[in-house]
């Protein structure tokens, strides 16, 4: 497990979506990229309306055997795939789901040499929000050695600067990255895209992180579902 | 005559074969006691007499069966007696007869009893034809009752041995605890607070359907198994055949 | 089958830092993350990355398969116990490696839902002696009624291999410890039938496995197979196994509505 940094690409509206990123991809296909499939994370919100507990769950195609459940408390269960079985004998007495509340970005999946680069356009329910990249480097597990060759990689492709790491990455440099980091990074890219309004332009950001006029808790989310 | 000849003949065939098998469990079972008696044991004598006895019913459902013509009005000739061994006939008869002389005639081709057991059963035909018919009834009555006694008796020590197999065999099962342990984990009965599992003992070889923790009036019929009934395939006591 | 713990990321990292490619190791982790056995679902979200993650679209979730448990229970006294596990070993596969052990803590949890007044169940067990091994998450269906012809309890079964922050999990989402029980004992397998002798113990200071003290003088013996609904050949291959372990052990379908639960 390498270390993996998504970031969330701005975009100056839902038309511009398909065109950055095929501008992406053009680029990584010019530095080298093998073009290895798709790739597809995904999260479904489940409220238990008499305990007032929500639970996502997501799956991340590049862990298929995994599904991973995430609390409104950050907590995250990694189980196997009859997790998904069991929601489903949960549902509806004890779980309930809102429709078009589903969160997706899909995308295609590069490898550059010890790189592994997605681009994947987010869509919640129907609409598409924001584009989203997600960059991998394989032989290192410890963000704090490879954060620097991440940025440089990743600022040479979008063309804008990245200065520190996004709000959950950054309390845990030091520490062996795990799935369950890249897992709630998307969350919280999620989150944000939810909380803003489709058609409102995201502008450029300051920081590692996107929407600089939302708020920056996202490391609390609570769903609007 | 011609089917009667026939019948006569099929009678003789199947009385034939019925002998055989017969003469070869004999043949053994004189074979193993005279080689191996000092390893042989009695259930295995006793497995040959049942053979036997097996055989020789099946000899006999063959000469009552219906199909046999009446043999006893057919009789046997000598047509050659002679004072010579006779190859042939030891062969037929595996060295047994070698020769077919005066002496061996009346022995092999006996219709009657021996003239003593003949007078010895004259006797006894002569008492009972002079007994009146009361002294006979009671006769008979005592019979039988001497008869059913010696039944009861027989019944009664087998069911003695059948209880001694069953005690010396430990029960391996108690009933009522398959309920216990389900009642823990699937309800978790026993698990919380201070109720403990009822701890019935063991010396009980008559383990009631109650036994297990029910509640008053549930009786969990399907579930019992008796210890009795379990062991009782395991007993290999030699006469339960 | 080793566990693949925790212990699997530092000797992937420990390589990798050395600069081998991730792809190189691959071949090595494939065949170990095929079959999925009893407790022993893999840490698999470690190790699948090093397959292709060449996926349109996400395993099937919706149709993921429904399992149903055929079972039969007995109990055996402890006294006869040796008996039956020599027997059960000349009968089970593999009867030249030595018996496996297992010794596992399984915690039951509740939920009660306000709306329909019922309460939910599901089952938490960890390896006790094995702490790496992934925890068990266990949703338990009724046993069908009204089949009489059926010689096994049937009832779905849907088991969940996850990591180890478990009960925390179910804590915060508001489940709550309703019992929780120890059970140490041998495991057998004969084809796709899973036999457990195990000895139940109630635990006497909750959160404190070591203090032990078993249910009753009997071991508890389960046979089961894990299996696709309506097989019926599977009732008679369990009924002819249980006829050769009597009349040492009864295994028989146990009324569960009968249980006396408290």
């Amino acid at each position: 497990m390498g270390v993996v940094i998504v970031h969330m690409v701005p975009c100056s509206g839902p038309e511009a979506l398909q065109s950055t990123a095929d501008n992406l991809c053009r680029m990584i296909e010019r530095i080298g990229g093998q073009r290895d499939g798709v790739f597809c994370v995904d999260c479904e919100t489940y409220f238990n309306t008499s305990m007032g507990r929500t639970q996502h769950v997501l799956h991340d195609s590049e862990h298929p055997a995994s599904v991973f459940s995430l609390l409104e408390s950050g907590l995250c269960l990694v189980a196997d795939a009859n997790f998904d079985s069991l929601m489903n004998k949960l549902t509806p007495q004890l779980f309930t789901t809102k429709m078009g509340t589903k969160v997706e970005c899909k995308g295609p999946r590069y490898q550059v040499e010890d790189f592994v680069l997605k681009v994947g356009t987010v869509t919640i329910g129907t609409s598409a929000r924001g584009l989203l990249v997600e960059c991998e480097y394989q032989p290192c597990p410890v963000t704090a050695s490879c954060w620097e060759l991440m940025r440089e990689l990743m600022e040479s492709l979008l063309g804008v600067p990245l200065n520190q790491p996004g709000p959950y990455l950054a309390l845990r440099m030091r520490e062996i990255y795990t799935p369950v980091d890249t897992i709630q990074q998307y969350m919280e890219h999620f989150n944000v895209l939810r909380k803003s309004n489709p058609v409102q332009a995201v502008s450029a950001p300051a920081s590692g992180q996107s929407g600089g006029q939302t708020n920056q808790n996202a490391q609390t989310p609570t769903s609007k579902g | 005559m011609e089917k009667e000849d026939k019948q006569v003949d099929q009678a003789v065939d199947a009385l034939l074969s019925r002998t055989t098998d017969l003469k070869n469990n004999i043949q053994q079972l004189i074979l193993r006691l005279e080689n191996e008696y000092e390893t042989l044991q009695w259930p295995a004598v006793l497995d040959y007499f049942a053979l036997i006895s097996g055989q020789m019913n099946n000899l006999l459902k063959v000469l009552r069966s219906d199909k046999l013509p009446k043999l006893r009005n057919r009789i046997i000739l000598p047509l050659l007696v002679s004072p010579d061994p006779d190859p042939d006939l030891q062969r037929v008869t595996d060295g047994r007869v070698p020769l077919f002389n005066h002496q061996a005639v009346p022995d092999y081709l006996r219709t009657l009893c021996d003239p003593e057991i003949e007078a010895a059963d004259q006797v006894i035909l002569n008492k009972a034809a002079q007994m009146n018919g009361d002294a006979a009834q009671k006769l008979i009555a005592a019979h039988n009752r001497i008869c059913q006694n010696a039944c009861e008796i027989i019944r009664s020590t087998r069911e003695d041995w059948d209880v001694d197999a069953t005690s010396r065999v430990a029960p391996s099962i108690m009933s009522g605890d398959t309920i216990v342990l389900l009642s823990a984990i699937c309800g978790g009965r026993y698990l919380r607070g201070p109720e403990r599992a009822p701890n019935p003992s063991l010396g009980n070889s008559c383990p009631k359907p109650m036994g297990g923790p029910m509640g008053p009036g549930k009786m969990p019929t399907a579930t019992v198994r008796t210890n009795i009934k379990s062991a009782r395939g395991m007993s290999s006591h030699p006469y339960m055949r | 089958m080793q566990p693949l713990g925790p212990a699997v990321p530092s000797a992937l990292n420990g390589i990798a830092i050395a600069g081998l490619r991730l792809g190189e190791m691959r071949g090595k982790f494939e065949q170990q993350s095929s079959s999925v056995r009893i407790r022993q679902t893999l840490g698999g979200y470690r190790i699948m990355q090093a397959e292709a993650p060449i996926v349109e679209q996400p395993l099937t979730r919706k149709n993921a398969a429904n399992l149903q448990e055929y079972l039969l229970q007995g109990s055996i006294l402890d006294s006869s116990a040796d008996v039956l596990l020599n027997r059960l070993r000349g009968l089970c596969d593999n009867s030249d490696s030595p018996v496996e052990l297992f010794h596992d803590i399984e915690q039951v949890y509740t939920i009660k839902d306000q709306a329909n007044q019922a309460t939910f169940s599901l089952r938490a067990r960890n390896a006790l002696d094995n702490p790496q091994l992934p925890w068990q998450l266990r949703y338990v269906g009724q046993p069908e009624v009204g089949d009489k012809s059926r010689f096994t309890i049937c009832r779905s079964v849907i088991e969940v291999g996850t990591s180890s922050n478990l009960v925390t999990w179910l804590n915060e989402l508001g489940f709550r410890l309703d019992y929780e029980f120890v059970a140490k004992g041998h495991i057998f397998q004969k084809g796709r039938m899973k036999i457990l002798v195990q000895k139940i113990h109630r635990v006497c200071q909750s959160g404190n496995p070591e203090t032990l003290e078993p249910v009753s003088q009997s071991f508890l013996i389960e046979l089961s197979v894990l299996a696709p609904p309506s097989q019926e050949s599977l009732g008679e291959e369990m009924k002819a196994f249980a006829d050769q372990l009597r009349p040492l052990v009864e295994l028989e379908k146990v009324d569960h509505a009968r249980l006396h639960v408290s």
